[in-house]
C-alpha cells in the first residue's frame, strides 16, 4: 500500500511536468493549427535564462520569473515575426510546422553554442525532508511539482472562463472563422496562445531541470512526453491534456514499479498506442472533422 | 556519397565548434604531410628505399583520436581528449621521439556510431594517422573494428572496459582498462568479503555496457552463495529516476552495485536521498570522477567505486601529471577521465621509443607487446604478449569522503 501511494506520486509528479508541456502545445495547436516542434528546446533556452539569472546572483523566484517573461517573450516573437508573416504569404499549415522544426535545431545548436554541452546542476527548487501521506511518504519535489500542475491548469481554466482575452481565445480555439467574422483580433489571438504556451513549456522545464540536469539535448524526452500526453489526451482538449499527462505519468510508474524497470517506457507508449487504436480523437478529444 | 560528405562536413563542422578542443591540435605548427595529392594507397616501386609508413614522415608522428567533445558524453570525452593532448605536447616539447613530434588529431563524434566510422574514415583516408588511439565508447568503437583490422590501423588503449577488444584475439586491437566482466567479478569479492553485504541489488543499464558488468557481478555473487535480491535496469534514455529508487528501497538491500554512466548514477543518488534510502553503495569505474560529486552533491557522500589509476588528486604517483595539465590545459582540473588518458599516452610514448627510430606499424605492434609487468606508475603493472592484449588486471576501492575520492584499498586482482 505504502509502495502504491508513493509509485502514483512519483508518477502523479511526473505527469504534472509532461500535463505542463501537453497543455502549451495544445494551446498553440488549437488556437494556430500549428504542431510546435520546437517546444521541448524554447523550454530548454528558458530555463538557460534561468540559469544564467541565478549564476548571476538574481534571487531565486525572480531568476524564475524572468525566464517563464523570455519564455512568453519568445513564443510571441516566434508567432509574430516568422508565423504571422509566413502566414500571411498563404504558407500551408505543413510549412509552418517545418519552420518550428528548425527553429528548434537552431535553438539546440545556439544553445550549444552559448552554453556548451557540459550537463549542469540545476538547483533544487523545494527540499526539506518528505511529508507524510498516512502510511507512505512523499517527497516535497513532488508535491510541489504536481501542486504546481493542478494550479497553472486552474488559473488557465480561470482565464479561459472570466477575462475577455481568454473568452476570445476559447472563440478562435472553438470556431476560428465564426471568432473573425465577429470581429476578434486573430493577430493578437495567436500571439496570446504563443506567448502563454511556450511560458506553459519554460515551467515545466525548470520544474523539470533540478531532476534531469540541464544540457541542450535535456529536454527532449520531456517534449515526446508532452507530445504523448496530448495526443492520450486528445490534442484538441486543454483538460485533456492535463489527464492525459497524470496518465502517462502514472502508468509509467506503475510499469517501473510492478512489471520491469526497463519496460517503463516502452510499455507506457504501447497502451497509448492501444488505447489511440481504439479512440483515434484520444480520450477527451473530439473528431476534427470540421476543421478542414 | 554525397550523404557521408555532409556527414563528414557536420562532423568537421562540430568539431570545429567545440571550444575547448581544436580539432588538431598540436603544440609546435608541423610541416603539413608530404603529399599534396592524393597518395595511392601501395607504394608505386621506386629507387627511395624503404616503403612509406602511412602516419610518419621524418619529424612528424600522426596519431588520430575519436572521443565526444559535443553532446551529452562530451564530459567524458573533453578530459579524455585533454589529458592525451597535454602528455603528447608535453613530450613534444622536450623534443619528441627519435627526433619525431606527435601531431595528435581529434575527432567528434558526439558518441554516436554513425559519426565513429566517418570520423574513423577521415583519419585513416584522408589523415592517414599512424594508429587511433583511445576511442571513447563500447557501441562506438565496435562500429570501427572491422575497418581498422581490414585497413591495419593499430587501435590502442580503448576507452571502454568491454570484453570486446581483447575477445577474440585481434592483433592491431590494444585495451587498457580493466574489462567490465573482470570489474564486476572483483567487485562481487570486495562487496561479500570487505563490505560484508548480504542482501545485495544491481542497478544497472540496459545495454552493452551495463549487462556485461551487472551479468558477471551477479555470477560472481552466486558463486559464492549469494542471490541478488533486485534487478534494477533502465533505458539510456531515461530521465526520471524515482521509480527506480523505489523499487531498490522495497528490496531493502544493504548494498547496491551501479553500473551506469552519470547523470542515471548522479539521479538516482539524489532520489535515494529524498526517499531516505541510505545502503551502501558500490559503483563501477567509469563513475569514479570528480563530475559525479559535482552532478549528486552530498549524495554521493560515503559511495565506493573501482579505479584502475591512482588518485588524480593526491597521489605522489600522479605530480607530473598534474603539473602537465596545468600547464598546457590551467582550468582542466585532474580527474579520473584526463589522468587515464595521460596514462595511455605514456604507454604509447614507451612503445614508440621502443619500437625505435625506422618506425612501422609492425614494430609499434611487437613493441606493445614486449611491455611487461609494465608501469609509468600511474596504473598498477600490466603485460601484453603476442598473444593477449587485455591490458590491466587490477583495480583499486576508492570512496567519497568529505566530497572527495579517496582510496580506501590497494590495487588487486584475481
Amino acid at each position: 500500500m505504502d509502495a502504491l501511494i508513493r509509485y502514483l506520486a512519483g508518477g502523479l509528479s511526473a505527469g504534472a511536468l509532461y500535463g505542463l508541456m501537453a497543455l502549451g502545445l495544445v494551446l498553440i495547436y488549437r488556437a494556430s493549427e500549428v504542431v510546435n516542434f520546437g517546444h521541448g528546446d524554447m523550454a530548454m533556452i528558458s530555463t538557460f535564462v534561468a540559469y544564467t539569472l541565478l549564476q548571476a546572483r538574481w534571487p531565486l523566484p525572480i531568476a524564475l520569473l524572468g525566464a517563464v517573461l523570455f519564455g512568453a517573450l519568445l513564443g510571441a516573437l516566434v508567432e509574430g515575426g516568422l508565423l504571422r508573416p509566413a502566414r500571411h504569404r498563404r504558407a500551408s499549415p505543413l510549412t509552418l510546422v517545418v519552420i518550428t522544426l528548425g527553429l528548434a535545431l537552431v535553438l539546440n545548436g545556439l544553445a550549444g553554442f552559448l552554453w556548451g554541452h557540459e550537463i549542469r546542476t540545476f538547483p533544487t527548487l523545494v527540499s526539506g525532508p518528505p511529508l507524510a501521506l498516512g502510511p507512505a511518504r512523499i517527497t516535497r519535489e513532488q508535491t510541489f511539482n504536481l501542486s504546481v500542475g493542478i494550479g497553472l491548469g486552474l488559473v488557465l481554466y480561470g482565464f479561459l472562463r472570466f477575462t475577455w482575452s481568454g473568452l476570445a481565445l476559447r472563440a478562435v480555439i472553438q470556431n476560428p472563422e465564426a471568432a473573425r467574422l465577429v470581429g476578434i483580433p486573430m493577430d493578437r489571438i495567436f500571439l496570446l496562445a504563443w506567448a502563454m504556451g511556450v511560458a506553459l513549456g519554460a515551467i515545466a522545464g525548470i520544474l523539470a531541470a533540478p531532476l534531469i540536469y540541464l544540457e541542450p539535448n535535456a529536454m527532449l524526452a520531456l517534449l515526446i512526453k508532452g507530445f504523448a500526453a496530448a495526443v492520450l489526451g486528445g490534442m484538441t482538449s486543454l483538460p485533456g491534456a492535463v489527464i492525459g499527462g497524470w496518465l502517462l505519468g502514472v502508468l509509467e510508474n506503475l510499469v517501473a514499479g510492478y512489471i520491469a524497470t526497463e519496460l517503463k517506457t516502452p510499455f507506457a507508449f504501447a497502451l497509448i498506442v492501444a488505447v489511440l487504436a481504439v479512440r483515434p480523437a484520444g480520450l477527451l478529444g473530439r473528431p476534427m472533422a470540421r476543421r478542414v | 556519397m554525397k550523404g557521408f560528405r555532409l556527414l563528414l562536413l557536420i562532423a568537421l563542422g562540430l568539431a570545429a565548434c567545440a571550444p575547448a578542443a581544436p580539432p588538431t591540435p598540436t603544440a609546435t605548427p608541423v610541416p603539413a604531410p608530404p603529399s599534396p595529392t592524393p597518395v595511392p594507397p601501395t607504394p608505386a616501386p621506386s629507387p627511395t628505399p624503404a616503403p612509406r609508413v602511412p602516419g610518419v614522415t621524418a619529424d612528424t608522428i600522426r596519431l588520430g583520436m575519436i572521443c565526444a567533445l559535443s553532446g551529452p558524453v562530451s564530459t567524458i570525452g573533453k578530459p579524455l581528449a585533454r589529458g592525451m593532448e597535454a602528455y603528447f605536447r608535453w613530450i613534444n616539447d622536450q623534443g619528441g621521439i627519435h627526433g619525431r613530434k606527435i601531431q595528435l588529431i581529434i575527432e567528434d563524434d558526439q558518441y554516436n556510431p554513425a559519426n565513429t566510422v566517418a570520423a574513423a574514415k577521415k583519419l585513416v583516408e584522408q589523415d592517414e594517422v599512424f594508429a587511433i588511439v583511445r576511442p571513447l565508447g563500447t557501441a562506438t568503437t565496435a562500429a570501427i573494428l572491422d575497418y581498422t583490422i581490414e585497413k591495419g590501423v593499430p587501435v590502442v588503449g580503448v576507452a571502454s572496459g568491454s570484453s570486446l577488444w581483447s575477445r577474440p584475439f585481434k592483433k592491431t586491437v590494444f585495451g587498457i582498462q580493466p574489462t567490465y566482466e573482470l570489474e564486476g567479478r572483483l567487485m562481487a569479492r570486495y562487496a561479500v568479503e570487505e563490505l560484508k553485504a548480504k542482501r545485495i541489488a544491481v542497478f544497472y543499464q540496459n545495454d552493452a555496457f551495463g549487462k556485461e558488468g551487472a551479468e558477471s557481478f551477479v555470477a560472481a555473487l552466486k558463486a559464492r552463495g549469494i542471490e541478488p535480491v533486485a534487478m534494477v535496469p533502465y533505458e539510456t534514455a531515461e530521465q526520471d529516476f524515482s521509480a527506480h529508487a523505489l523499487r531498490l528501497q522495497q528490496a531493502n538491500p544493504d548494498l547496491v552495485f551501479v553500473y551506469a554512466i552519470q547523470v542515471p548514477a548522479a539521479s538516482l543518488l539524489k532520489e535515494a536521498q529524498k526517499i531516505g534510502f541510505r545502503p551502501k553503495w558500490l559503483m563501477t569505474y567509469v563513475l569514479a570522477d570528480p563530475i559525479l560529486l559535482a552532478l549528486a552533491g552530498d549524495a554521493a557522500e560515503g559511495v565506493y567505486a573501482g579505479a584502475w589509476l591512482v588518485d588524480p588528486e593526491n597521489a605522489p604517483e600522479a605530480a607530473k601529471y598534474r603539473e602537465v595539465l596545468a600547464k598546457y590545459f590551467p582550468d582542466e582540473k585532474p580527474g579520473g577521465y584526463s589522468i587515464s588518458s595521460y596514462a595511455v599516452a605514456e604507454i604509447i610514448a614507451e612503445a614508440l621509443k621502443r619500437a625505435g627510430p625506422d618506425l612501422t606499424r609492425e614494430k609499434f605492434i611487437a613493441a606493445l607487446e614486449s611491455l611487461k609487468d609494465f608501469t609509468t606508475g600511474l596504473t598498477p603493472s600490466f603485460s601484453y604478449s603476442e598473444t593477449e592484449h587485455q591490458g590491466i588486471k587490477q583495480i583499486a576501492i576508492v570512496q567519497v569522503q568529505k566530497g572527495r575520492w579517496v582510496p580506501v584499498s590497494g590495487f588487486f586482482g584475481e
